[in-house]
């Protein structure tokens, strides 16, 4: 029997959004406070607007439509999928009232891109940008990443009951300490020691380079954001090659591995068992897909420099793979790479990083699986007949490979292939060619962020908002969102 | 002997001829940033013009400095020897526009050096100067502010009334 959820139920969903969105308004206070701080007047005026507008919102929600309900899992999966909504609307505000964007659809594609950690932008002229808007557009990709409904739930009490659901809901399905809450609590403590980490690395390199503390501290800040948070997106135009630096791409790469990884195995790692960053079988599969796609990316670069390949090929892998989107080249010249090496980034795209980490995309443990059940079927075949075959993997324990799990990563992949051909597709009839069609889709749909130019302000309407739909699809994993829907057909079944 | 001097004479003059040559026409007239930028093989170890907004700030390095220009929404990294940064008095941001360089030096997709696309200055020439950019708040946004601070304001104590002496159901 399907639950279809009544008026009450929907009473109960906004006034959760409500307390989601007043969430989101505590953090539009600081861009509003680098404005004030920086003398940047106009800035502050649009986050004030911006803060007010959303502060209000959320107490109308709360005013008008009181808990009727026990908070149970369809408020959960519903509040996600619609909260991701109407924040990337709401973080919109600001940014379209910084003029940089052609429309206001522009603007709430650079919020989803920012909240789903994206990184794909139709903003203009953003090497003029104001210190306060580009410390929002950054803060999304950091609140984004770490979830929204995460950061709600270390405070929200009146969820604990089923603070699972919203956990879930936004695509993570490890639990690392018993309880949900200390869970998101622990990802919150372990994300700020890797900021304070970062934000002291990148600052000491870039004051190195040249520029003012200040400067150096809010580059390093809003760069932090987006590496460890697999988001993408710079503070100028052209992204990581604006610094010149080898040595900088390369901090950089290792906050996008560490934010690639499961923050179940940077519990284990820290508190409990070091070698298990040895054993676990999800970095085994990042190590053996980025390893295979280095080799063809190498052969496909082959005649230029080993540094400029390591540079040109080996960081854009690592930045597909990890699906942060840092890119230290231009979109034209990405479109103009060897055809192998564009193919070897859609597939590190397509793969992602680890469950429960900051990526998108199918993700290292359901396509390690999806391999080890290849090679389980051969080994079956080679057999006798009658003989019982279970095949093991080492994640954190030892695990069986159950027909649930194959289940799952099945499923789950072959949702993610269909979305990133479906997406392909609309951009081919739209007039886009295949190969740039299909890594655009599979950019947007991973939460990735490389583009190779189809992204921008000129392209077609219909196209920003597939996108839009894809980048939060794909952010959470599909699941509250088909659920969500489902929940709205019966409503029509009754 | 005397074919040996005309030799060394003929080298000179090409060394100073090509040194100069920057200075007098051996660079093309400036070409667009796009053109270059679109089309790299083109321009490969070519010797290149080009004018930009100077944007961010200098980045330091062993050899000089990196300056990045902004020409119609395409980009480039000049190295530039330290020495000509002085001569900027501009750069491009949220409070003022950079000044517009004229730049001029050899174009490298794959520099063999840096590893990366863009040009080594031989000359660099502010044609603009930048200015301050206005930062001015249109009234309708002061107004807007103000209206939504006193509808917050209702709002959020109608809430806190309602939470403290309303029931929950």
């Amino acid at each position: 029997m399907i639950i279809s959820p009544d008026r009450k139920d929907f009473s109960t969903i906004f006034n959760i959004l409500g307390r989601l969105i007043l969430g989101l308004s505590a953090f539009m206070l600081i861009p509003l406070a680098v404005a004030f701080l920086r003398k940047e007047v106009s800035p502050f005026f649009d986050f004030i607007i911006s803060f007010l507008l959303t502060t209000s919102l959320g107490f109308l929600l709360l005013v008008l439509f009181p808990i009727k309900k026990e908070v149970s899992w369809i408020h959960a999966f519903f509040s996600v999928s619609l909260g991701w909504l109407i924040f990337s609307l709401l973080g919109a505000i600001p940014l379209w009232f910084s003029k940089h964007f052609g429309c206001f659809l522009d603007a709430w594609f650079e919020a989803m891109s920012g909240f789903a950690t994206t990184g794909l932008i139709l903003i203009q002229d953003l090497d003029h940008l104001s210190f306060a808007h580009n410390t929002w557009r950054h803060l999304t990709m950091f609140i984004g990443g770490q979830g929204i409904i995460l950061a709600s739930l270390s405070v929200l009490t009146m969820a604990r009951p089923v603070a699972v659901g919203f956990y879930i809901g936004e695509a993570r399905q490890e639990k690392i300490m018993p309880n949900v809450i200390a869970t998101a609590r622990f990802i919150w403590k372990v994300s700020f020691v890797y900021l304070l980490l970062g934000v002291g690395i990148f600052s000491a390199i870039l004051i190195q380079r040249g520029l003012s503390i200040e400067k150096a501290f809010f580059h390093a800040f809003w760069l932090f954001c987006a590496a460890f948070d697999t988001g993408g997106f710079a503070p100028q135009a052209q992204n990581i090659a604006y610094y010149h630096s080898g040595a900088f791409e390369a901090a950089t790469m290792v906050f996008m591995f560490l934010g690639a990884i499961n923050f179940n195995l940077h519990f284990w790692v820290w508190m409990k068992r070091k070698r298990e960053l040895f054993e676990n079988f999800e970095i085994h599969t990042f190590l053996f897909t980025l390893f295979s796609l280095s080799i063809l990316t190498y052969f496909s670069l082959k005649g230029l420099s080993n540094l400029t390949i390591f540079r040109r090929g080996f960081y854009q892998l690592v930045s597909a793979h990890t699906g942060c989107g840092f890119a230290n080249m231009t979109s034209l010249d990405l479109r103009n790479s060897p055809p192998v090496m564009i193919l070897s980034v859609i597939f590190a795209m397509m793969i992602g990083g680890g469950v429960c980490s900051t990526t998108g995309a199918i993700k290292l443990m359901r396509v390690g699986i999806i391999f080890k059940t290849l090679i389980m079927e051969i080994k079956r075949w080679m057999m006798p007949f009658r003989a019982v075959f279970r095949d093991r993997f080492h994640h954190l324990q030892d695990l069986i490979l159950s027909d649930k799990r194959i289940k799952e990563a099945y499923v789950f992949a072959a949702i993610f292939l269909l979305t990133y051909v479906l997406g392909a597709v609309i951009g081919m009839v739209l007039g886009y060619p295949p190969l740039l069609a299909l890594f655009e889709s599979v950019s947007a749909t991973a939460n990735v962020g490389l583009s190779v130019g189809i992204t921008n302000p000129a392209m077609p309407n219909t196209l920003k908002v597939i996108y839009i739909l894809q980048m939060w699809c794909g952010r959470l994993e599909f699941l509250s969102v088909f659920v969500s829907l489902g929940f709205i057909i019966s409503l029509f079944k009754r | 002997m005397k074919i040996v001097r005309i030799k060394l004479i003929s080298l000179v003059i090409f060394l100073i001829a090509f040194n100069l040559g920057g200075a007098f026409g051996l660079y093309a007239e400036t070409i667009p940033l796009k053109k270059i930028v679109e089309d790299p093989d083109d321009f490969e170890s070519k010797l290149v013009e080009v004018e930009g907004e100077v944007i961010g700030e200098p980045l330091y390095a062993k050899e000089g400095a990196w300056v990045n220009i902004l020409s119609k929404g395409y980009h480039a990294g000049i190295v530039v020897p330290r020495i000509y940064l002085d001569k900027i008095k501009h750069w491009g941001g949220y409070r003022e526009s950079g000044d517009i360089a004229k730049v001029r030096g050899k174009f490298y997709k794959e520099c063999p050096l840096h590893h990366e696309m863009h040009i080594h200055a031989h000359t660099l020439e502010i044609i603009a100067l930048g200015a301050p950019k206005s930062d001015v708040v249109l009234p309708f946004k002061v107004q807007m502010a103000v209206s939504l601070f006193i509808i917050c304001l209702i709002i959020g104590l109608v809430y806190f009334i309602k939470s403290r002496h309303g029931t929950r159901s």
